[in-house]
């Protein structure tokens, strides 16, 4: 660190701020949340709505970053969210002993419920909102050799900063038309689950 | 006043403390600002250059100098017999030590290369402050930038505790 200057810095303007602030690394999230913290100024800068369109702006081209992996290994010292930043990202996790994670897709992930509990459900996990939505299965989807998927249903979607947005369930199920054991797939699109912010 | 000098264009540069810069305009138009003004033609006569002092100006002039492209119609094409790693490595030791600057000529430049919207420069001078941010608690941050703290106490203490992995 340099020492103190001994006379006041210039103070920098607030679309330089955003300037500078744009160049944070995508792949530490750690930074984000320390700028947020500096002062008011900057605490704007890096939330405006403005700030984001111009962050996946410029590091749009690029992958989005991989911010860590949930597993379901039954093992108390492993916890169910491992970050994969420079930061330790952290992130409140389903518990898995309660909700089994399907799969992920456009910023969602989809969990099924405990097969032990009596009504099986589905939950919708947007890890960086916060957000949770429970889904209600088909009756059919309990049979067995059943999966969902969830996707973006918002109309020209580039999927890059969809959370909050309207999204679409697939489920995937057999049933069994005959007692002779011939078993088909059946899909079945869920009704799109409404915008939360429109 | 735009000139010729040694079958190069020459361009005017003005800072608002009365000095004068005669710069090539392939160098000028490093500057996005400025090639903005010469492709509309408003660069017939020397452009004043706003709020960007003779200092931070010629300090300015130098980078763009160094990091003008070094092939085209005018001038030897260093990159002939230079191999393009070796001349982005020569630029990156160059930079580093064009950097080694205190804090004030620092956010001086930042805002000359915003203004002047000159991208590299721009970069390099912002890196600074991320590298700040990334490596150093939000004390260490706040003293570097001299940023007076105005949250509440309680509003900074919520936030941390909510995301206190950001913070360790």
């Amino acid at each position: 660190m340099e020492a103190p200057p001994s006379s006041p810095l210039p103070t920098l303007p607030d679309d330089i701020v955003e300037e500078i602030l744009l160049r944070l690394p995508p792949d530490d999230p750690g930074c984000l949340f320390r700028a947020f913290l500096v002062c008011k100024a900057w605490r704007n800068a890096v939330s405006h709505p403005h700030s984001h369109r111009s962050y996946i702006g410029l590091h749009g081209h690029r992958a989005p970053p991989v911010l860590g992996f949930l597993h379901d290994w039954e093992d108390e010292g492993i916890p169910d969210f491992v970050p994969t930043t420079t930061s330790p990202f952290s992130l409140a996790a389903l518990d898995r002993r309660f909700w089994r994670p399907l799969e992920c897709c456009h910023g969602r992930a989809l969990f099924l419920s405990d097969h032990l509990q009596e009504t099986q459900e589905l939950l919708m996990w947007e890890p960086i909102s916060g957000a949770r939505e429970r889904i209600p299965v088909p009756s059919a989807f309990t049979c067995g050799w059943s999966t969902a998927a969830v996707f973006c249903a918002a109309d020209g979607c580039d999927h890059r900063d969809c959370a909050r947005g309207p999204f679409g369930v697939v489920f995937v199920f057999t049933v069994d038309i005959s007692n002779d054991k011939d078993w088909h797939v059946a899909h079945q699109r869920a009704p799109t689950a409404q915008s939360r912010n429109p | 006043m735009a000139t010729r000098e040694a079958g190069k264009k020459m361009i005017m540069l003005k800072s608002p403390d009365g000095m004068e810069f005669e710069v090539e305009e392939a160098v000028a138009m490093e500057s996005q600002t400025i090639r903005k003004m010469i492709e509309d033609d408003c660069a017939d006569t020397a452009i004043l250059i706003p709020n960007i002092n003779s200092k931070i100006l010629s300090r300015v002039i130098e980078y763009c100098n160094k990091h003008v492209p070094t092939t085209g119609a005018t001038g030897a094409a260093a990159s002939d017999t230079v191999a393009p790693a070796a001349l982005a490595e020569d630029l990156k030791i160059w930079d580093a030590e064009f950097i080694k600057v205190n804090r004030a000529t620092r956010f001086n430049l930042i805002q000359a290369a915003s203004y002047l919207n000159i991208k590299g420069l721009l970069d390099l001078t912002s890196q600074t402050t991320i590298d700040t941010i990334s490596d150093n608690s939000l004390e260490e941050i706040r003293s570097f930038l001299s940023t007076k703290n105005d949250y509440l106490p309680e509003e900074e203490q919520t936030i941390r505790r909510e995301n206190q992995w950001a913070f360790q």
